[in-house]
């Protein structure tokens, strides 16, 4: 038995061994919390466990959270997925656009097409109009913005880069 | 039958553990640009911005939320349009929180159900409000971009996107509303006050296609919300976070004090040259600019074409510290815009000459316009100051014309080419002697007052006039003061805003040591710059003086009495207009004093320009500015000596020896040397003075024994 102290390392509290655990496995606990979580959501939607939705929907959120962190956190440094996203930029903005504008368009012309229907014969004619009114108002407030959306985003695309670059903006200032 | 409805109505299972599955990737990319704005945030320099919790809260709340500070009285269209927007977006955001509670978590967990009966009624209602909310804020929204278009705005696909995507949220919220109505007819429909009507003529329709569209809307909605929430952290969306954050954590020192560089002998860089030269909390400014353009509004360099935009500016370090950063920062296109596509350019660039060029930097007056009008507290003069920082002290690089200043600062510690003994020579004008410090003190008598000069009011020509105008409202007041005369020295200001610090802390430190001599109650200016040091920038060097602007004095003086106006006076008479300074209005918040001096002025009547308090219009003599060539746009002193002209006014009264030069200057370039001129507040109050004649004391004194 020694009697000499040897020197001991301080423990170590709780909370940095759980951050020091996560910046290790980030990723590897986002996954299991993905695949975890995708599984309750099945048995809770499948087998009508519905008391396990809410857990399996935090696991899938947190799993997107600690995905996202852990990206995020690391170095600088050129990602595929973005760097893809970023240079389909413009085709991404026009088709985000038309998909969100697409079914609302649709819809909104069907509340105008049901006009004609036969159904439902006693609808009031006031409300009728009020509805017919707003369906328009709806519509043509869809179609303007989303309309000047995709002229502006393929305007942006197809203009030349570089337009007023700080060094070709003012030679005096930096001779100065 | 108790009023609800079904959650996901017409949705299936598969459906739901799809939306539920892939909710993983908006909470991804959230994740992901917000951990990587503040890992570029962290590699900035510290700066101290914690404590005062409270306050910080209070502000977030006040200006933020409840958008004190976005909804103003000259900014009613804008802030409204932002405020139902803002609003709209929240309540359906609730709204949303609301049916989570109930179908995930109370009802599953509890098998308790409030999603129904009044509750459920009243919901409907105020969802509708919050639906139509956002659409009218984001149709007031392309009004004002397509039609209004005021000419601080500027619009970039982003910014339709991302309003194209709100109001599309809004209107498939009230289409899949009115859908399920249409089907299921609630008795209780009409509490749906917008999705109700339009149910009605959707009834027209079979079933069979009021469920298609319904099931394909729902899609819709869920990929729309779903790419919405991806695009946020990379679009101007992210001001929702940043903004927040950034009003949190502003700056709670005063305005006009600028961070001195600390241990400026030991330091081995100099301003900001590069990304990690930013302080964190000047990293997150740049990401909470929402390109709302108030800066440029009373901004005197981009109202008179030159090249600096404070906005561009900041949106130029934000491309610039998103390149760094490695993150994708919004823009669509390459070149709609001058300067927020500048991201994906590259991380190499060097800031100074490729992402901010020495021209914007040099215009700036530091007028401090953009910061007091900008609603998250975005502070760009210390950002231009700390490179203009790096230009002077490292690499030697600045405008010509400063040379000669800088010289006369460290030979003659006046930025003039005057010897320091002429500091006094003043006071031979004022008919009076002048009492000076070192003799008070020599001769062991108190005084109360000590009138510091400033370098203008000491030795041109035009501001002595001011100097001893004030001198002798002083004397007439019976104030015990003196001045320091030849142990005067610049406080440094001027080095300081063109970014000369090292010359700037050793006048500051001189002017402190001097001032420590001595004993007196308070300091009295007529320089605001002067006023400005002494007051908030002094502390940092141990300087804790009570310093007063000689605006608020004549106010109190005149208050109680202690000076008499003359009803007959010849100057100060007819229309007279005040220019606000802005070292003493943003920066300090006095407005009101120097307006009750014109006011109380026998037979003058105040006019204001349109620009005025904290909108007020900068002289162009700020910053340095006054010692440097103007040869970019128009002039900024014309521009404001038209507006005064345009009042009605003879005169305009100012209360700076900056603001009178450049506005002597001004006149005489629109030509209105005859017909307008530039008084000093001193001025006007010392020639309506009513002072005693030698025979006054015996007509008074008769008239007391009468």
């Amino acid at each position: 038995m020694s009697t000499v102290d040897e020197p001991q390392a301080a423990p170590e509290p709780r909370a940095s061994a759980v951050r020091a655990f996560l910046d290790e496995h980030l990723r590897l606990v986002s996954a299991v919390a993905f695949v975890l979580g995708v599984a309750g959501l099945l048995v809770s939607e499948l087998g009508d466990v519905h008391e396990l939705r809410v857990f399996a929907a935090a696991l899938i959120s947190l799993a997107g959270v600690g995905f996202g962190i852990h990206t995020g956190l690391a170095g600088p440094r050129t990602l595929r997925v973005p760097a893809w996203l970023r240079s389909r930029r413009a085709a991404i903005g026009i088709i985000s656009t038309v998909v969100a504008i697409a079914p609302a368009v649709v819809a909104l012309v069907a509340l105008l097409a049901g006009l004609a229907g036969d159904a439902g014969r006693d609808r009031s004619s006031m409300l009728m109009t009020l509805g017919s009114l707003i369906g328009v108002l709806m519509l043509a407030a869809t179609l303007a913005t989303g309309g000047l959306t995709i002229a502006r985003i393929n305007r942006a695309a197809n203009e030349q880069p570089n337009p007023g670059d700080p060094a070709a903006l003012d030679g005096e200032g930096a001779e100065a | 039958m108790i009023p609800t409805r079904e959650i996901l109505w017409n949705i299936g299972s598969i459906s739901r553990i799809a939306l539920l599955t892939l909710m993983v990737l908006p909470f991804a990319f959230i994740a992901f640009g917000l951990a990587r704005r503040s890992s570029i945030w962290r590699r900035g320099k510290p700066e101290d911005r914690f404590g005062q919790w409270g306050t910080r809260l209070k502000g977030a709340l006040v200006k933020s939320i409840f958008h004190g500070r976005i909804i103003r009285r000259n900014k009613l269209y804008a802030g409204i349009m932002h405020a139902l927007i803002f609003g709209g977006f929240i309540i359906l955001f609730i709204g949303t929180l609301i049916v989570a509670l109930e179908d995930d978590i109370t009802v599953p967990l509890f098998g308790w159900s409030f999603y129904r009966g009044d509750f459920y009624l009243g919901y409907k209602l105020v969802v509708n409000l919050g639906g139509v909310m956002l659409i009218v804020g984001v149709l007031m929204a392309f009004l004002r971009r397509f039609g209004l278009r005021p000419k601080i705005q500027e619009t970039a696909a982003d910014d339709l996107i991302l309003l194209t995507m709100l109001l599309v949220l809004s209107v498939q919220g009230f289409v899949l509303q009115a859908l399920r109505l249409a089907v299921e007819r609630d008795p209780w429909a009409e509490w749906s006050w917008v999705s109700y009507p339009m149910a009605i003529p959707l009834q027209g329709l079979s079933e069979g296609t009021l469920r298609d569209l319904h099931w394909v809307n729902w899609w819709g909605h869920f990929v729309t919300t779903f790419v919405f929430l991806g695009y946020l952290a990379y679009s101007k969306m992210i001001h929702v976070f940043t903004s927040l954050t950034n009003v949190f954590f502003r700056r709670l020192r005063p305005m006009g004090e600028l961070a001195s560089i600390p241990d400026l002998e030991e330091a081995e860089s100099f301003g900001i040259a590069a990304f990690e030269d930013f302080t964190w909390a000047q990293l997150m400014n740049a990401d909470a600019c929402m390109h709302c353009g108030r800066c440029l509004e009373y901004c005197p360099t981009f109202n008179t074409g030159k090249p600096l935009r404070p906005r561009d500016l900041v949106l130029q370090i934000a491309g610039y510290s998103a390149d760094q950063g490695g993150i994708f920062s919004g823009e669509v296109g390459e070149g709609e815009n001058s300067a927020r596509f500048r991201w994906g350019v590259g991380a190499e660039r060097s800031l100074i000459g490729e992402v901010v060029t020495p021209a914007e930097l040099w215009d700036c007056t530091t007028c401090g316009a953009c910061m007091e009008h900008c609603p998250v507290y975005i502070e760009h003069v210390p950002m231009i100051v700390g490179m203009r920082r790096n230009l002077v002290l490292e690499q030697g690089e600045f405008p010509e014309e400063l040379v000669p200043m800088f010289n006369n600062l460290e030979r003659l510690n006046s930025p003039y080419q005057f010897p320091q003994n002429q500091r006094a020579d003043w006071t031979r004008k004022v008919g009076a002697p002048v009492p000076v410090m070192a003799e008070k003190a020599a001769a062991g008598e108190d005084v109360e007052v000590l009138f510091f000069v400033g370098c203008l009011g000491s030795f041109d020509s035009r501001s002595q006039q001011t100097t001893i105008a004030l001198t002798r409202i002083l004397q007439q007041a019976g104030i015990n003061f003196a001045i320091l005369g030849k142990e005067e020295t610049c406080n440094g200001d001027p080095a300081k805003r063109v970014g000369n610090e090292y010359l700037a802390q050793m006048l500051a430190m001189q002017t402190v040591e001097t001032l420590n001599q001595y004993s007196f109650k308070k300091i009295v200016t007529a320089c605001p710059h002067c006023f400005n040091a002494i007051a908030n920038e002094y502390p940092q060097i141990g300087g804790h003086y009570e310093v007063v602007h000689h605006s608020p004095l004549l106010n109190q003086l005149i208050e109680e009495g202690r000076i008499q106006l003359d009803p007959e006076s010849a100057l100060a008479t007819g229309k007279v207009t005040y220019h606000d300074p802005c070292y003493i209005g943003r920066y300090n918040g006095v407005y009101d004093e120097p307006r009750g001096v014109v006011n109380a002025l026998p037979g003058v009547e105040l006019v204001e320009m349109g620009r005025n308090r904290n909108k007020s219009f900068c002289c162009g003599g700020g910053g340095g500015r006054m010692f440097m060539e103007e040869t970019r746009g128009t002039r900024i002193n014309q521009a404001r000596v038209n507006e005064a002209i345009d009042t009605g006014a003879e005169v305009l009264c100012a209360a700076c020896p900056f603001c009178m030069t450049m506005f002597e200057d001004g006149i005489k370039g629109v030509g209105a040397e005859e017909t307008f001129a530039v008084k000093d507040l001193a001025e006007l109050v010392a020639a309506s003075m009513r002072v005693p004649t030698p025979a006054a004391p015996a007509d008074g004194a008769a008239a007391a024994e009468d």
